[in-house]
């Protein structure tokens, strides 16, 4: 496999490094029950870019997304070690509100999951649940947040109907645009595209191109073609440590660690 | 080779076939001889008259042949005890499946299913000797027969089928719709009525369908704690006679088989049949119409 370095994404890839951090995480231990899933993680994840998390089948890497926005704290058996840091505080302190949180980490599904309503509720639901009543202004962040995910022109005419009657990939930007619709600083990824067909898939990373000008996005990958496509950074996990972390195009073409060389070679995994 | 094998098949194949068919047939032939009797019934009595008169005494000399006040009193106590089942069903199967740990939903589910398991007949003199003294320090004016106690224990008695039927189709809601909600800043409050609840919305519905179906053929309760007296009243505090009731009434009696009396046994089956016949229909057709499909 040769990644395409031309197509990478970050304005500027070779300064992707310098970029500010959008979460500084320090020596994470992440265990389910007896099971140590993520092993003293310590990565420091730029702002306004993509980083891309790949890695073979259980290695942890949603394990990791899901610790950026507190979702892991829903399993009975979870516990975790350590600091992830995003603006300036630990994400879980006991003093932070985790529906915060989550407000300003978006999250975006493997599977798309929009709810049995009607497109435009699905796109409204973070806002109402914040209160937010005001007809006129929910049409208006329904309508720029789909504008956002790149659906608006397929929808506009059917904001009442199911959402569910939409197909995959229509479902999947529809989640990215509920997602937005909270005005969320981070958008996290995992494997957003693995369950779509291949020109939706392509869809939705043309998307997460223009998405990353305004938003720090992370995504979970299992198609190393895509982390060379969209991403400015890359992480590569093995067995739930971090084993490489680098710019995209220096981890595709030039691996610091036998292990990523071998994993990017198509050798394993 | 496969020759015993395929017979043995087909025996079991139409071995199925005739224990289906042998169930089909005694419905067929309960409503063949409801209809039979109902028939016999309306010889005698006009059509409109059964639906209009406001009196129910087929059992005096002077008799009138109105279903209205067996219904009013069926209608009345199914609403007491739908307005204590439907809230306490629904808030617990909410607990059940989105608050409660899976060790208290182990030990609680069954000790809430036991409820349904009571017989009713204890229901009747529970609601006769306890609740009806016990509401009548509260309410004065109540009698010691009325609509409102045995109301209330019927709609205790009706809480595990909304609760367990309604935490069932909460519990198959996707974990990943809920997830959605999480990630959107939601409370469990909130995930659990806006994203669980309306996803699960045919299935609750369907368990208060079939707590109102519950509650309209429940008869010993009522034939105990309520009065045997028909009424056509919305007074819960006065003595009143349901439907089912009613029946078991005349059923207990020593109703010579053919005559009007016994006749009216089965009008009143017969329309306690539709009734609950439409309700299935209802259910049926909101399942139908709010079923999510998920893969
Ligand atoms: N809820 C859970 N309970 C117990 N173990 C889990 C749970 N979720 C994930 N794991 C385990 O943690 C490891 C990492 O899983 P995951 O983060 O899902 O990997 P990936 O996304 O890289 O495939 C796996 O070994 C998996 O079996
Ligand atoms: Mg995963």
């Amino acid at each position: 496999m040769t990644p395409d370095k031309t197509k990478a994404l970050s304005a500027d890839p070779t300064h992707a490094m310098e970029k500010d951090i959008a979460f500084k995480v320090e020596d994470l231990n992440v265990y389910y029950g007896e099971k140590q899933a993520l092993k003293k993680i310590k990565v420091d994840i730029p702002t306004h870019s993509v980083t891309a998390i790949i890695g073979p089948s259980g290695c942890g890497k949603s394990t990791f997304l899901r610790c950026l926005n507190r979702m892991n704290e829903l399993l009975p058996n979870f516990r975790i070690e350590g600091e992830i840091i995003f603006d300036g505080q630990n994400i879980y302190d006991k003093n932070v509100d985790v529906i915060d949180v989550r407000q300003r980490i978006g999250m975006v599904f493997q599977k798309p999951n929009p709810f049995p309503k009607s497109i435009y509720e699905n796109v409204a639901y973070g806002l109402r649940i914040q209160g937010i009543k005001k007809r006129d202004l929910l049409d208006n962040i329904v309508e720029m947040s789909l504008k956002k995910a790149a659906i608006w022109d397929e929808v506009k005419d059917r904001l009442a109907h199911p959402a569910l009657a939409l197909s995959g990939g229509q479902q999947q930007r529809l989640c990215i645009a509920r997602a937005l619709a909270v005005e969320p600083e981070v958008l996290l990824l995992d494997e957003p595209t693995s369950a779509i067909d291949p020109i939706a898939t392509g869809r939705i990373e043309e998307l997460l191109r223009e998405l990353v000008k305004s938003y720090t996005i992370v995504m979970v990958t299992h198609n190393m073609q895509q982390a060379a496509r969209v991403s400015g950074s890359t992480a590569y996990f093995l067995l739930g440590e971090l084993i490489e972390f680098d710019e995209t195009s220096k981890i595709f073409t030039n691996p610091g660690d036998r292990r990523t060389e071998d994993y990017i070679t198509g050798r394993f995994g | 080779m496969t020759k015993p094998r395929q017979w043995i098949e087909r025996t079991i194949e139409v071995g199925l076939f005739l224990s289906a068919l042998l169930s089909v047939l005694v419905t067929l032939g309960i409503v063949g001889v409801l209809l039979f009797e109902t028939v016999g019934f309306f010889k005698t009595v006009p059509l409109l008259d059964f639906l209009t008169d406001t009196e129910w005494t087929p059992l005096f000399s002077e008799k009138h042949y109105g279903i209205l006040p067996l219904f009013s009193g069926t209608f009345l106590t199914t609403s007491i005890a739908m307005a204590v089942a439907l809230p306490v069903g629904l808030i617990s199967a909410i607990y059940l499946s989105e608050y409660a740990s899976r060790r208290v939903r182990t030990i609680l589910k069954p000790i809430l299913e036991i409820l349904a398991a009571i017989p009713t007949v204890v229901y009747g003199y529970f609601a006769l000797i306890f609740v009806t003294p016990l509401l009548q320090k509260v309410i004065p004016g109540l009698s010691g027969f009325n609509a409102l106690s045995p109301g209330i224990v019927m709609g205790i008695m009706i809480v595990p089928i909304v609760s367990s039927l309604s935490e069932d189709a909460m519990h198959a809601v996707p974990a990943g719709l809920k997830e959605g909600g999480y990630a959107l800043g939601s409370t469990r409050l909130q995930v659990a009525t806006q994203v669980v609840l309306p996803a699960a919305f045919s299935g609750v519905v369907s368990s208060f369908i079939l707590g109102i179906s519950r509650a309209v053929g429940e008869t010993m309760i009522v034939a105990i704690a309520a009065g045997l007296q028909p009424r056509l009243t919305l007074n819960p505090l006065v003595p009143i006679e349901t439907v089912t009731a009613y029946i078991v009434q005349v059923s207990m009696g020593d109703t010579p088989t053919g005559t009007i009396e016994y006749q009216t046994i089965f009008a009143a089956g017969m329309s306690l049949f539709l009734l609950t016949f439409v309700l299935n229909i209802v259910s049926y057709l909101l399942r139908k119409r709010f079923r999510e499909v998920y893969d």
